[in-house]
């Protein structure tokens, strides 16, 4: 099987065989990461399309693994893609952070677990970013503060606030 | 929480503390029921992350995703031949400002003579032998020389 900075190098000369296997292997992941950071299955698509046009233009330096470089990507981008005018003007999604009334489930029951956005709901884009970084991909705080360009202080504060009140919110299932 | 030291904890569950900050505070958790508590709940919400289940992919949004992705491909492919077009003419019509007064008849020529003798070099970069007498020939050339990659450049977005 071709690695994944194989398939960047063969997407970078242009075989689309390349940009259908890259998106096979990691689509369905970013897709979802992108729908808990947006809220919502019509941004997250637009997110990800965003974020496979970063692709091309952005180089991988190996640095991390494909998989956590797109969601770096991505991350970026779903700041980028809510300062976009048309979206401000009334596309719903982005800034919404809608507050459901109890913790929601994926699948119901008692011991059913939570999905991930139903988690994230209740917090602002900009912890959501962090809190992503930090817990799906295991970014250090000096590596969230490069991938978004903020200071390692805010880093830290963004993913102190997330996690109090994810902790208050979700303190039944802890 | 009444202890000072969340904010430790927090970067501690993180392994963001230096070796002696560690140190500290691991001896603070000995006897801290609060920062305890505290770092429990925060692996709690770590956990709790890292099980949730991801919404899912439709095949439809799959297939779209992968078309749009081709079409930017190629829409970035298009736009760098442009580039390049608009680069070429340039340099061509760079050439003609700075030597002006050049002597055609100690210049290259770029039309094929009439004998049909011409040397591979001028073939390749033969400009319609329609052009006018009058337009001087690096501006033919440089005309010549967009429209034709301009052509290559609306092909590349056909190939697909």
């Amino acid at each position: 099987m071709i690695d994944d900075t194989e398939l960047l190098n063969q997407i970078g000369r242009g075989d689309p065989d390349a940009c259908r296997t890259l998106l096979e292997r990691h689509g369905h992941y970013l897709f979802g990461v992108a729908h808990a950071l947006v809220g919502n299955a019509a941004d997250a698509e637009d997110l990800v399309q965003e974020t496979l046009v970063g692709v091309l233009g952005s180089r991988f330096r190996g640095e991390s693994s494909v998989r956590t470089w797109l969601v770096r990507i991505l991350t970026n981008q779903a700041g980028m893609l809510r300062r976009k005018p048309w979206r401000r003007a009334g596309h719903a999604g982005l800034d919404e952070t809608p507050s459901p009334a109890g913790p929601a489930t994926s699948a119901g029951g008692a011991d059913a677990r939570l999905d991930l956005a139903t988690m994230l709901a209740a917090l602002s884009l900009e912890h959501r970013q962090v809190l992503v970084l930090r817990e799906l991909e295991g970014l250090s705080y000096e590596e969230i503060a490069e991938a978004l360009h903020l200071p390692r202080g805010t880093v830290e504060s963004r993913l102190f606030r997330a996690r109090e009140d994810l902790r208050k919110k979700f303190k039944g299932y802890l | 929480m009444s202890c000072q030291q969340s904010a430790q904890v927090h970067a501690y569950h993180d392994d963001a503390l230096a070796a002696s900050e560690r140190k500290v505070l691991e001896a603070h958790l000995q006897e801290c029921a609060d920062c305890n508590q505290l770092l429990a709940e925060l692996r709690g919400v770590s956990n709790l992350i890292a099980a949730a289940p991801l919404a899912p992919l439709s095949p439809q949004a799959m297939a779209r995703l992968s078309g749009s992705w081709r079409a930017a491909r190629d829409h970035g492919l298009l736009r760098i031949t442009s580039w390049l077009t608009a680069a070429a003419a340039a340099v061509l019509i760079g050439a003609l400002l700075l030597f002006p007064d050049r002597n055609p008849s100690t210049s290259p020529s770029f039309v094929a003579t009439s004998t049909g003798e011409a040397s591979w070099e001028t073939v390749a970069v033969m400009p319609p032998l329609d052009a006018d007498e009058n337009v001087p020939e690096l501006i033919v050339l440089a005309t010549w020389m967009a429209n034709d990659l301009s052509h290559g450049a609306g092909g590349a977005g056909e190939r697909q």
